[in-house]
């Protein structure tokens, strides 16, 4: 879902650049009130991890391929907004080191991964974690909707983006970016699952949201 | 959470993750799909994909090192340089932020 240069209207660009400089810096503020030394290598390797699995696209229908995003799984291990830190570093590397998305579109694609694949349905996830006073197991259910969700989602936002560029009919890309996502949210929500189930077994107190969740609800 | 819990060093969990991301961007990221993402997909389906600027600035194209011929390597080599590159900007970025707070 990494956007080029060239596909999205220079006034979606600077307004999503100030979105997404909004959110690092809200994102940086609040971790400084509580950075704790010995979690921060946490981030470098979530941040690790979501580079080298975005590297490992997988074929889904009709001639296409997609790979796991990770920004939701990043949210649910640090906190929505540090995971925004996260995959918007990632994103940063990917432009910048190996031409993986436009340079004038990176704040776009930030939004776009970062903020609808990330803030927004971790955000729901949050909601709804309150309302079925989930186990473990629901927990881990719950989170692998919602990353599938977080694909579908934000594939839909690019749509409304290109729309809005002039490039493609809503309706069209609607349809178009969302079918070839709704297989592409199954991978998320699989690989979603199975890492935080493997987190889960060694270090459940390494899951932010999952942690959140329990001293909420002792 | 437990008090075991909090005594446990998280070395080794996070030593493992970053093996983890090493081997899947350094090789098994080699027998990844080359098949069209699917927004790409959609560009070529709506003939929109001819509007893509290639971003040239990039030291590493396409994930693909240049400093080597062997196809395997030149995918390695991108997927292991770069999961260092985003570690250590993350982790390196996060202590100086904590030092000049701290300070």
């Amino acid at each position: 879902m990494h956007i080029p240069d060239g596909f999205i209207s220079p006034a979606v660009n600077i307004g999503s650049a100030f979105l997404s400089f909004s959110l690092l810096g809200y994102g940086l503020r609040k971790l400084s009130l509580k950075l704790e030394e010995k979690t921060i290598p946490l981030f470098g390797v979530i941040a690790a991890f979501l580079f080298s699995a975005q590297m490992l696209n997988f074929p889904v229908a009709a001639g296409t391929s997609g790979h796991f995003l990770g920004a939701f799984f990043a949210g649910v291990v640090l906190g929505p907004f540090n995971g925004f830190l996260v995959i918007s570093l990632v994103l940063a590397i990917q432009c910048l080191g190996f031409g993986d998305g436009g340079i004038s579109v990176l704040g776009t694609n930030m939004v776009n991964m970062g903020f609808f694949a990330g803030i927004v349905p971790l955000f729901l996830f949050n909601l709804s974690l309150n309302y079925f006073k989930a186990g473990k197991k629901s927990f881990l259910v719950m989170a692998a909707f919602f990353a599938w969700f977080s694909v579908v989602f934000s594939s839909l936002m690019v749509a409304v983006e290109l729309w809005i560029s002039g490039v493609i009919p809503l309706k069209i890309g609607v349809v178009a970016m969302g079918s070839s996502h709704l297989l592409i949210g199954a991978g998320e929500a699989v690989i979603t699952f199975f890492a935080l189930s493997g987190l889960f077994n060694v270090r459940p107190d390494l899951v932010k949201l999952w942690e959140a969740y329990y001293e909420r609800n002792k | 959470m437990s008090e075991t819990n909090k005594e446990k060093s998280s070395l080794p969990i996070y030593l493992g993750i970053l093996i983890i991301s090493l081997i899947l961007a350094g090789v098994v990221s080699f027998f990844a799909s080359p098949l069209p993402d699917g927004l790409e997909r959609v560009a070529i389906e709506h003939k929109f994909k001819e509007r893509a600027q290639e971003n040239k600035l990039a030291p590493i194209p396409d994930y693909s090192f240049p400093a080597t011929d062997t196809e395997f390597l030149k995918n390695g080599l991108a997927g292991v340089s770069g999961t260092i590159l985003v570690f250590a900007f993350a982790s390196g970025s996060l202590w100086i932020f904590k030092k000049i707070k701290s300070d």
